[in-house]
C-alpha cells in the first residue's frame, strides 16, 4: 500500500514536471489521492515440483481392445516423458513399437510385447533397462480410452504439421484444426501413408501429447475449475500408478511449462528383419537415452537430425 | 368440522416442511445452512456445489459428498474473507487469514497481502467497511473410493470502503482457491485471486448545513 501510495506521488511529480507546475502539484489536495489502490491487482500461487531430481513417466498406448484389460494389449504408441523441475524443461521421446530389445520377462523381441508379457511392470522394466531411465510413474490408456478422453474434451486442438491421408480414410490437412477422438485416435496409428513410417508415425504420438497439453494449459488460464474437469476425464480412461495428489501437482507444474521449452522427439534405428518380421534396431549406446535419463530433457541443439524425422 | 380443520393444519404443516425441506436439500444447488452471517461474521451465499469425480459414478450420485465437503469448504471462506476485510481488529494484521493457507502457499500468501486482503495499512487507510457480500460456488473433485480429495472454491466479493480521507473504494476480489483437509479442517494450497478495486461516489457531506 506504501508502494503505491509512493507511485501516485512520483506520478503526481511526473505531471507536474511535464508542465503543471510546481504550484499545480502543491495545490492539490491531499485527500484526491484515495488512501485505498485503486485499480486491477493478481496474486496466484500453486505447487510446484521440487528439486533438481528428474521425473520421469512412461505413457503407455495399449492395442487392447474393449473388454480387455490395457496392461493384456500390445504397446501401440511408447514414450518418455522427462520433465526437470529446476530447468523448467521437458522433453517427449517416443520409442518405435517395433524396436527388437531385450525384454525383462526374457528373450529379445519387439518391445511391444513386453506389455502383454509383463503387465505394466514389465513394461517399464524392459525400457528402464533399455534406456537407462528410471520411472517414478506410468500411464496407459487404451484405443477407447484415448477416443472417450477427447471426446469429453470438446475435442482436441492440434496444428498438424504437413498433410497426409489417414489409414482409414481420414484426411488430416496441414495446419489448425480440432480432432474428434476418432480423429485423433487415427492420428496417433497411421503409420503406413507416412514418409518415416514408425517414426513419424511416433512422432505424431508426441505432437498429439503435446497438442493436449497446450490445450489443458489455455483452458486452465482461462478457467481454473478445467483442472479437475482434466483430471476426471483422464483418470476414468487411464491406468496409472500416480497417486492422484501427485497428479496434481504434476498438472499445476505442467501449466507452468511454456511449450517452446518441451522437446518432442524419437529414438530412431536402423530398419531390418526378424524371423520374417519387420523391426527396428536402436544405436546401443543410444546418445537421445543418454542425455534424457541424465537430467530429464533434450535441448533441441542436441538432437541429432535423425532423431527428427518428417516435420 | 374439527376432523376438517385438523386435516387442514396438518396439510399446511406438511406443506411448509416440504418447501423447507426443499430450500435446505433440493435443486441443483442445495443450500448449506449457515448461509446467513449473525453478527461479527461475514457468510457468502452458497450459489452453488458439485462433485467431480474420477470414477465413473455420476455426479449427481454424490450430491450429499460435495454437500458435506461443502461445509467445511464454506466454513475456511467465510472465515477467511472475515479476517481478510471484514472484521476491523484483523485489519494490517492478517494472520489468522494466513492461517487459513497450507505449507508453502501460507508464506506466498503472506507475500501477496495487498490482493488477498484489505490491505497492509486498511488500519491507518480505512474507516468502515460497508455492505460486504460475496457468492461462492463449490467444486469437490473425489477419489477412487469418491471421497472428496480437493476442491475449488470460486469466490466473488464486494464491499464499499470508506477511506479516513473520505473518499470511498468499492472492492472486488475474485478468486479460485483450491483447497484440501489437513488435520480435518479444509486449507488453501494453491490460489489465483484478482482484485479490481474502482473509485466509489464520494460518501455525502455530514454535519455541513446549506
Amino acid at each position: 500500500m506504501r508502494r503505491r501510495r509512493l507511485v501516485a506521488v512520483l506520478a503526481s511529480l511526473a505531471a507536474g514536471v511535464a508542465g503543471l507546475g510546481v504550484a499545480t502539484l502543491q495545490a492539490t489536495p491531499a485527500a484526491s489521492v484515495p488512501l485505498l489502490q485503486i485499480g486491477k491487482a493478481h496474486a496466484e500461487f500453486g505447487p510446484s515440483l521440487q528439486g533438481d531430481k528428474p521425473i520421469f513417466i512412461l505413457i503407455l498406448g495399449s492395442d487392447s481392445r474393449p473388454g480387455t484389460p490395457l496392461e493384456e494389449g500390445l504397446c501401440d504408441s511408447i514414450h518418455i516423458l522427462g520433465i526437470n523441475p529446476e530447468a523448467k524443461r521437458a522433453t517427449l521421446v517416443g520409442i518405435p513399437r517395433d524396436s527388437y530389445v531385450p525384454l525383462s520377462t526374457g528373450g529379445t523381441n519387439k518391445i511391444n510385447v513386453a506389455l502383454a508379457q509383463g503387465g505394466a511392470k514389465g513394461m517399464v522394466a524392459t525400457v528402464e533397462d533399455l534406456t537407462g531411465v528410471t520411472f517414478d510413474y506410468y500411464v496407459i490408456t487404451g484405443f477407447d480410452g484415448m477416443k472417450r478422453i477427447f471426446d469429453a474434451l470438446g475435442g482436441l486442438k492440434i496444428d498438424v504439421p504437413y498433410s497426409f491421408q489417414g489409414h482409414e480414410g481420414s484426411s488430416f490437412p496441414e495446419g489448425k484444426q480440432t480432432f474428434t477422438g476418432a480423429q485423433a485416435l487415427e492420428f496417433s496409428r497411421t503409420r503406413k501413408t507416412l514418409t518415416h513410417g514408425d517414426f513419424d508415425r511416433s512422432m505424431n504420438q508426441g505432437r498429439l501429447l503435446l497438442a493436449a497439453l497446450a490445450q489443458f494449459k489455455a483452458e486452465f488460464r482461462k478457467d481454473p475449475t478445467a483442472l479437475f474437469e482434466w483430471i476426471a476425464v483422464g483418470m476414468r480412461n487411464v491406468a496409472t500408478d500416480v497417486p492422484l495428489n501427485e497428479l496434481l501437482t504434476l498438472a499445476f507444474a505442467s501449466s507452468d511449462l511454456r511449450p517452446k521449452r518441451i522437446t518432442n522427439l524419437v529414438a530412431v534405428g536402423s530398419i531390418g528383419t526378424a524371423g520374417g518380421a519387420s523391426i527396428v534396431n536402436l544405436p546401443s549406446p543410444n546418445p537421445v537415452f543418454e542425455d534424457v535419463a541424465a537430467d530429464g530433457y533434450v535441448l533441441p541443439k542436441d538432437i541429432p537430425a535423425e532423431n527428427a524425422p518428417s516435420g | 368440522m374439527i376432523a376438517r380443520r385438523r386435516a387442514a393444519v396438518a396439510i399446511g404443516v406438511v406443506a411448509v416442511l416440504v418447501i423447507a425441506g426443499f430450500l435446505l436439500f433440493g435443486g441443483d444447488e442445495p443450500l448449506i445452512s449457515g448461509d446467513h452471517a449473525g453478527p461479527g461474521e461475514f457468510s457468502f451465499h452458497l450459489a452453488g456445489v458439485q462433485a467431480s469425480p474420477i470414477t465413473r459414478t455420476p455426479p449427481s450420485a454424490l450430491k450429499d459428498t460435495a454437500r458435506e465437503a461443502g461445509v467445511g469448504i464454506k466454513e475456511t471462506m467465510d472465515e477467511l474473507y472475515f479476517r481478510a476485510f471484514v472484521d476491523t481488529g484483523s485489519w494490517g494484521d492478517y494472520g489468522a487469514a494466513f492461517e487459513l493457507f497450507d505449507g508453502e502457499a501460507q508464506a506466498r500468501a503472506e507475500s501477496d497481502v495487498d490482493v488477498l486482503t484489505l490491505g497492509s495499512n486498511a488500519k491507518d487507510d480505512v474507516e468502515a467497511l460497508e455492505g460486504p457480500s460475496g457468492n461462492l460456488t463449490i467444486v469437490v473433485l473425489t477419489d477412487k473410493k469418491d471421497a472428496p480429495i480437493t476442491a475449488i472454491a470460486e469466490v466473488q466479493f464486494l464491499a464499499d470502503a470508506q477511506g479516513k480521507d473520505n473518499t470511498t473504494t468499492e472492492i472486488t476480489s475474485t478468486g479460485s482457491f483450491f483447497l484440501r483437509q489437513v488435520g480435518g479442517v479444509w486449507k488453501i494450497y494453491a490460489y489465483r485471486v484478482d482484485r479490481d478495486d474502482q473509485a466509489g461516489a464520494a460518501p455525502s457531506p455530514t454535519g455541513s448545513p446549506s
